[in-house]
């Protein structure tokens, strides 16, 4: 297979992923959801292509990597400079229950 | 052109059929779904009703890209049909190229104390299952084991879109993949809806989007016994959390026990001073590298951690409590603060 070709298949392949996931997914959740989740599950328009939110860094070269980031404006996902980022507020010990939890997994 | 499409198989450790919380229950105005899916627990919780299935199928799609492109227990991943053609190039999708970049960054930021290259290792251990088959087979054998081939020797072309895997090679994306699914996936949910959203995954924790009043609320604990009454809960506004611990994925050997964590110079699983780290950072995945990193580098985890300054909480063996950069002090903890820590209450 020519290189062409393999990028095409690698494409496809990523297409095939989406579309596979979001049919098969939402028709799961709008039957566990009914009604008023089958509303807010069609909303979601299945684009033709998915595209990664994690497109690399430009300029990377062989075992040259620099910090990845993903390209959502999010503020828990901006870039990270090319070093590990402390958060913008440490964490702060609260008395309410929690919403999740953070174990061994 | 004909172009040969790769055959998809349904991804066989997704369940997507999550049990879908409408309630308030935590008080705030949260609702939330929880499912497993890759051999482990997953949770989305947003901070909109009627964002959440749409945040859950964001969710799931993501997970069905990292199994399809980086499992290493799947003959028929990306992974490893890379690994398949060992010593030869690679034209991969962007999906495992991510990963593949995040993995040889965080090894390089650790000096590879997390190293991608540990699949050999995590397999002559006995870990060549996901971990629910494992815990079912019983216990593995005892092979002599060896340090790990390195990072160094998985080479990524960014211009051409390939990767290099040397013959013989795995590769084992578990210290960071899980966490980098968690960033993308609450990054795409949050996009797409507008609303906030917590994706854990195993406990590894992303947030996106605006939190809810008073922050997302996060119990701390150490092995999958949380919910008692002395476990800490804290809150964070933004980015992640991670907790790796030896206490979890342990399964019986010959000679012992073995856990998933590895010690690259050794190929044997860590064997140091901390048995649970928890990190908090911009990212999930930041978190989840230096809490992993923590556990390898024993000691000089304090160092390591302090340098960035990370908040973080590690419990010794002998479950003494340390606490770095402004991680809260817990009243009921045996607990001492850190080196150089930054603001420790």
């Amino acid at each position: 297979m020519s290189k062409r070709a393999k990028q095409n298949a690698s494409i496809i392949r990523d297409e095939q992923v989406g579309v596979l996931a979001r049919l098969t997914r939402r028709v799961a959740i709008a039957s566990s959801l009914g009604v008023a989740g089958l509303a807010g599950v069609m909303a979601v328009s299945i684009p033709g292509r998915h595209v990664s939110s994690g497109a690399p860094a430009s300029g990377a070269t062989q075992n040259s990597v620099s910090s990845p980031s993903l390209s959502s404006s999010s503020s828990s996902t901006a870039s990270s400079g090319g070093d590990l980022q402390a958060p913008t507020q440490a964490p702060t010990q609260v008395a309410q229950a929690p919403m999740a939890q953070t174990s061994a997994s | 052109m004909k172009v040969v499409e790769p055959a998809i198989n349904p991804a066989p450790g997704v369940s997507p059929e999550p049990a879908i919380n409408e309630q308030a229950a935590t008080g705030m105005p949260v609702y939330s779904a929880a499912w497993t899916a890759l051999g482990t627990s997953v949770q989305v919780v947003a901070t909109d009703r009627h964002d959440l299935s749409a945040a859950v199928a964001e969710v799931q799609e993501e997970l069905v890209l990292v199994d399809v492109s980086t499992s290493r227990f799947r003959a028929d991943s990306e992974l490893s049909m890379v690994e398949a053609k060992g010593g030869s190039w690679v034209d991969i999708s962007e999906t495992l190229f991510d990963y593949i970049e995040v993995a040889l960054w965080a090894a390089r930021l650790t000096h590879g104390a997390v190293d991608p290259t540990v699949g050999n290792a995590l397999c002559l251990l006995g870990y060549d299952l996901d971990f629910d088959l494992l815990e079912k087979r019983g216990p593995a054998g005892v092979f002599r084991v060896k340090p790990v081939p390195g990072w160094e020797a998985v080479r990524l072309d960014a211009s051409g879109m390939r990767m290099q895997v040397p013959d013989g090679v795995h590769i084992d994306l578990g210290a960071t993949a899980k966490a980098r699914c968690a960033d993308r996936a609450a990054a795409r949910a949050a996009a797409l809806t507008g609303s906030g959203v917590l994706v854990s995954l195993g406990g590894d924790i992303a947030t996106a989007g605006p939190a809810p009043a008073g922050g997302w609320t996060i119990e701390v604990g150490e092995g999958p016994e949380v919910g008692s009454s002395e476990d800490l809960v804290v809150a964070i506004r933004s980015g992640g959390m991670a907790t790796s611990s030896i206490t979890g994925r342990r399964w019986a050997r010959g000679d012992g026990w073995a856990h998933h964590l590895i010690d690259p110079a050794t190929g044997l699983s860590t064997d140091g001073p901390w048995r649970t780290v928890t990190v908090a950072a911009n990212r999930c995945l930041d978190a989840n590298i230096a809490s992993t990193a923590a556990l390898v580098m024993g000691h000089s985890a304090l160092s390591f951690l302090g340098r960035y300054p990370l908040p973080a909480r590690l419990v010794a063996q002998d479950g003494v409590v340390t606490t770095l950069a402004g991680w809260p002090r817990e009243p009921n903890a045996d607990w001492r603060r850190g080196p150089g820590s930054i603001g420790a209450s």
